[in-house]
């Protein structure tokens, strides 16, 4: 299925969908193709299912990233579509705003099993509960890491009082 | 002639990775494998520390790592000597600021004899030279 | 009865420290759990709080020290995407080869590291003393062994010169001689084929299911390479064919001799695209902005967000990145090294395995971190703890393959 098709197939079902472009190589040229879908916080699995249940072949699942947007939290679920063909490949993202004051999301794991990893990430570094999550030890963060600590978040959340190794170099510190 | 006395003592090292990237442990290899060939003089690596005399620490400690650190280095018998290879353990490297280090050694085990490696990563010579010092201390040639 | 195996986090040979928890159930093993937060150094948060965009491509560097150009590769795709940057044609050729460079010296190391875990020390060794070939052509291009440090928004940072070709050109001619004494040895021995035959299978719908990369998934009969599947740089002109264990053996089994096969082909796959690119590099440019500042500031004034995509000697590697117009650093950085999504088939992998086949099991993704330094079995109804050591865990698989030899 190529990406024109599938952006159809979301548009049908309601979604906002919009594709980015960029022309790749010197003799042979090739376009890399990502299809960008924005989702509502309780839609993910829908849209998920959606996703798999039009998709011809299974997809393949690649990371969730996160950023902090002030009163939201904005998190990007990547996934691939199309390998195996030459150049047929693009990328697919959804896109889902969390407000700050509620950050629970439903888990897709029992969907998308590879998505376990990427899920306990997210709840340790942005603070983001997953609702359905089974395991929730810490994954990247030592086990005493102290908690209300995100990392990756821009607010008073963030990690403070880091080490300053740089600052034993200046002349009379400590 | 001071080589020759190396043999008097083999050094066996104990590798242990705390956190670092991966370019300062495939150096430490490619220093006993057959282009530089530490293992003639009998350096070589071994699987606990409790064999070893030397203690190979490559990375900026991680949060997670100190306490296995620690243990490792108590678990060595005396007398030994930490050798620190690569920028990361001397000062934090490129990781510095970072929130999850307690880095560098020297906060971790204070009272510890390190000989320092500097580089990112060192070249096996320098490794290799880093163990000679290590010889030397341990030996009694230099305090 | 079930016992519970930590195997981890420090281990002796090179890999980094994570921690396997295996449940065993006699020689059997009947669940897998692995703790990695060993490594964690916080580099997407030193990249989105510390460093400009341009000392991000230096912390991207040292992510991981064996495949040092896939990250800042792909930090590079995706910034140079938002913030339309064009690198020169001479610069994209020079991007594909140092890749392929990386993919020799990687997969040489692997091959190396497997011999060790399987007990054949005399074919590390002899893996080690090849590889430095390779190793000698790096220094050559880049002035240093391990970190490459060429890549730059815009292009590369050094030149591939007139009098560095014949030096790899001699390489390649090296590799050919070489590789069909390797190619005997990995894959005629009977050791070897014993140790690694019907070993740690993943079968194609878990690959599939569990989104595994690069050689791992490709050894399972995915053919899903990004060099094939959504090419960038210059890859576009090679035409790249994932390759799947089939093309030599005419079966696919996904089991740990067949991730040799793949990666053994791909060195012979890396030499002809290296040949090929040599033969039409074009000429000129190398760099498309070198004023720093000027790039600095354009970097800065950019805003969106994009993926960038780069197929490492591991598997595939993505970057996410978002910049806002005016901030200093990246506004978000996400990494994908390709061994956090390898590492969830270990579980698949390991099931009804032998406490002798996890190092080379746990060895055959090439795991970008991995070990097996103390071993402590818990007897649950006496309570007692035994503690084996790597070496004893060495020892078991050593003893394995003695006894497989019988």
């Amino acid at each position: 299925m190529k990406a024109e098709e599938l952006k159809q197939k979301f548009e049908e079902a309601g979604y906002e969908v919009w594709l980015k472009e960029r022309e790749e190589g010197i003799k042979v040229k090739t376009k890399r193709v990502s299809v960008w879908i924005k989702v509502d916080r309780d839609a993910i699995r829908d849209a998920v299912e959606h996703f798999i249940e039009v998709s011809d072949v299974y997809p393949h699942f690649s990371i969730i990233s996160a950023s902090d947007e002030g009163d939201n939290v904005e998190l990007n679920y990547h996934f691939t579509m199309g390998f195996g063909k030459l150049h047929e490949e693009y990328s697919v993202n959804f896109k889902v705003a969390i407000p700050k004051s509620d950050l629970v999301i439903k888990s897709i794991t029992d969907m998308v099993p590879a998505v376990i990893y990427s899920e306990r990430e997210i709840r340790e570094m942005m603070g983001v509960e997953f609702d359905g999550l089974q395991d929730k030890r810490h994954m990247f963060l030592t086990k005493d890491f102290p908690d209300g600590v995100y990392p990756w978040r821009r607010d008073e959340t963030a990690p403070k009082g880091t080490n300053k190794l740089y600052e034993t170099w200046k002349e009379g510190a400590e | 002639m001071m080589i020759s006395k190396a043999f008097k003592r083999a050094l066996w090292v104990f590798h242990v990775n705390s956190g670092s990237c991966n370019g300062c442990d495939i150096e430490i290899i490619a220093a006993l494998t057959p282009r530089y060939d530490a293992e003639r003089f009998g350096i070589k690596l071994v699987g606990s520390p409790r064999h070893a005399d030397v203690l190979a620490f490559t990375g900026p400690i991680t949060s997670d790592m100190v306490d296995k650190v620690k243990r490792v280095y108590e678990q060595t018998p005396d007398p030994k000597v930490v050798l620190v290879v690569g920028a990361c353990g001397i000062s934090g490297g490129v990781f510095h600021e970072s929130y999850h280090l307690e880095g560098p050694i020297e906060r971790i085990i204070p009272d510890a004899k390190c000989i320092y490696v500097p580089g990112c990563p060192p070249r096996p010579e320098a490794i290799i030279n880093g163990v000679v010092k290590a010889w030397q201390f341990l030996e009694g040639v230099e305090k | 009865m079930k016992y519970e195996i930590p195997v981890g986090p420090i281990h002796p040979a090179l890999k980094e420290p994570i921690m396997i928890k295996c449940t065993i159930e006699g020689e059997r093993i009947v669940d897998v759990d692995v703790i990695c937060s060993q490594n964690h150094r916080g580099i997407e948060w030193i990249g989105m709080n510390r460093n400009n965009p341009v000392q991000s491509i230096y912390t991207a560097e040292k992510i991981c020290g064996i495949c040092n150009l896939c990250h800042p590769a792909c930090l590079v795709i995706a910034v140079e995407e938002i913030a339309d940057i064009r690198a020169p044609e001479r610069a994209e050729y020079i991007r594909v080869i140092q890749s392929e460079l990386e993919r020799i010296h990687s997969h040489l190391l692997w091959a190396g590291v497997a011999a060790h875990e399987l007990g054949f020390d005399s074919l590390l060794h002899y893996v080690w003393l090849v590889r430095e070939k390779v190793m000698d052509t790096l220094e050559i291009v880049n002035g240093a062994r391990v970190p490459k440090d060429t890549i730059m928004y815009g292009g590369v940072r050094r030149d591939i010169k007139d009098e560095h070709i014949p030096k790899i050109r001699e390489m390649i001619e090296y590799y050919r001689q070489a590789f069909d004494k390797l190619a005997k040895l990995f894959l005629e021995d009977k050791t070897i084929k014993m140790r690694t035959r019907e070993i740690g299978i993943l079968p194609y719908e878990d690959a599939i299911k569990l989104a595994t990369a690069g050689p791992t998934t490709r050894a399972s009969g995915v053919k899903k390479d990004v060099r094939q599947d959504m090419p960038y740089f210059a890859y576009p002109d090679f035409e790249v064919k994932a390759i799947t264990p089939d093309m030599l053996t005419g079966k696919v089994v996904g089991d740990v001799y067949d991730r040799i096969i793949v990666r053994l082909l791909e060195v012979k796959q890396s030499m002809e695209i290296i040949e090929d690119a040599l033969n039409n590099m074009p000429k000129g440019e190398i760099l498309a902005e070198p004023k720093m500042i000027k790039l600095l500031n354009q970097i800065k004034k950019a805003e969106g967000e994009a993926i960038g995509r780069h197929e490492a000697p591991r598997g595939e590697d993505i970057h996410y990145v978002k910049l806002k117009s005016g901030f200093e650093h990246l506004y978000s950085w996400k990494v994908r090294a390709p061994t956090y999504i390898n590492i969830l088939s270990w579980r698949t992998m390991l099931m009804d395995m032998q406490i002798a086949d996890i190092p080379i099991v746990a060895a055959s993704i090439d795991p970008c971190m991995s070990c097996t330094n103390r071993v402590i079995i818990a007897d649950e109804r006496s309570g007692k703890e035994k503690i084996l050591t790597s070496d004893d865990l060495h020892r078991l698989s050593v003893k394995k393959t003695r006894r497989l030899l019988r």
